[in-house]
């Protein structure tokens, strides 16, 4: 339960991380908050010859609200996230989703852009950024480039960064007027990975759904966008009989596996209940 | 091999560490601090909680060469040992927050970070805190109230 012999290197800037991976390859690894690498580190089941800690690297934490978006950088903590009225207010999906992820102490280490990076099927903020169609900053060598959420998530675990790249932001499209945002997820314990999360933004007008997103988190190798689903609810007032046609589509549409927590028919039929609740809370809070 | 200097309850602290040392492993070992429990050593009991510059964090889920130029509280800066307890470990005593004690030093830790940003916190505020802590005798009910009178919380 210790992690193997390592070197570690804690790089003051962007450029001398970016220096450090291309001088040491694929024997080097990124850690950011922590929070999931040192497990693997304790456990063994990671062991990168060399650590290159982004913990020291000043430029990466801010916080802000521009461009119709809020722009995270990548080292700041979830918990900071967590406590920006600004951003919170602009993108309240992540008012609702980071109180899910893990528990204070871990919130406190772990950082947004290293939840991002990590691109766990199960986790609440690769869930969000995918549902609201968002981007993630990634420097190389070369410079920068943005990716579009669909493009990012891979597979379980796995983004489309390669080995020389970081993740240096991480945008979370903001709503703006009329939008609400709904959030529904079951664990084992709270904090615990979630057997099924859903997230949901609608826009409002005049009672009416004029756009929806819709996504779910642990039903699939990464996190899934229901577009079925979400064009149920456009037009519709969210009424019993709109909320159970969405139900049905993002049962349909998802072909979740047999797990410790839920079987793969469970997982189905809890990702319908939660798309009605998260759906249902989101049209309750939209336009307010 | 690397030299760290960092403060530790109050005390300006260097020592040679090497690189993968757990920042847990350096309290207890390098500097018998053993109040910090080590439980699952991977994030989950939160037995091993400490404070990094006054946030409750996972000794175990960082490497001492991380805290550098930092300042890291134990349960041991809650009281000198001569003297009282604190008054969040006297509530614990008084609520028999504790049998064994040994998931109590990361509560006190956690809880002392809620108690200095929250102020007041919900009794629900607490009971998400404590969902980041295994206690496997008490129930938590007791840890509940303990931290609730400290905070003043409504019941």
């Amino acid at each position: 339960m210790k992690p193997s012999p390592l070197q570690l290197e804690r790089p003051r800037s962007l450029d001398e991380a970016l220096a450090l991976l291309a001088e040491h390859g694929d024997d080097a690894k990124l850690i950011a908050g922590g929070q999931s690498l040192v497990p693997l580190l304790n456990f063994r089941l990671a062991a990168p010859a060399v650590l290159v800690d982004l913990g020291a690297v000043p430029a990466l934490a801010g916080i802000e609200v521009a461009g119709g978006a809020v722009r995270v950088g990548a080292m700041c903590s979830q918990r900071d996230l967590e406590r920006h009225a600004a951003a919170l207010s602009a993108c309240p999906l992540l008012a609702l989703a980071l109180p899910y992820v893990g528990h204070v102490a871990t919130r406190n280490r772990g950082t947004v852009g290293g939840s991002i990076a990590h691109a766990d099927a199960a986790a609440e903020l690769p869930l969000l950024l995918q549902t609201l169609a968002g981007e993630v900053e990634v420097t190389g060598a070369a410079g920068a480039r943005l990716v579009t959420s669909e493009a990012f998530f891979v597979s379980h675990l796995t983004s489309c960064l390669e080995a020389d790249e970081i993740v240096t932001e991480v945008r979370f499209p903001s709503g703006g007027a009329g939008w609400g945002a709904g959030f529904a997820e079951v664990a084992p314990r709270h904090g615990d990975y979630a057997v099924c999360a859903v997230a949901c933004a609608l826009r409002v007008e005049d009672g009416v759904v004029a756009e929806a997103r819709l996504g779910a988190g642990a039903v699939s190798d990464r996190p899934l966008s229901l577009t079925a689903a979400a064009e149920v609810l456009v037009g519709s007032r969210c009424e019993p009989g709109a909320l159970e046609a969405a139900t049905e589509a993002a049962r349909s549409a998802i072909d979740p596996s047999d797990g410790m927590h839920a079987s793969a028919e469970y997982r189905r039929h809890l990702t319908g209940v939660l798309v009605g609740r998260a759906a249902a809370r989101a049209y309750a809070t939209a336009g307010t | 091999m690397r030299e760290l200097s960092l403060t530790v309850n109050g005390r300006a602290v260097r020592e040679h560490v090497d690189d993968r040392l757990l920042l847990s492993d350096f309290l207890r070992h390098s500097l018998g601090l053993r109040g910090t429990h080590v439980g699952c050593e991977h994030g989950v009991c939160g037995a091993c909680t400490v404070q990094l510059d006054g946030r409750a964090v996972r000794s175990c889920l960082m490497l001492a060469a991380q805290a550098e130029g930092g300042h890291v509280e134990t349960v041991e800066s809650l009281a000198d040992p001569e003297g009282p307890l604190s008054a969040l470990q006297d509530s614990f005593r008084r609520h028999h927050a504790l049998q064994c004690g040994f998931c109590t030093p990361g509560i006190l830790m956690s809880a002392a970070e809620l108690l200095a940003v929250a102020g007041r916190p919900t009794r629900r505020e607490i009971e998400e805190l404590l969902s980041g802590h295994l206690c496997r005798c008490t129930g938590y009910e007791s840890i509940v109230d303990a931290i609730a009178e400290v905070a003043g919380t409504e019941a």
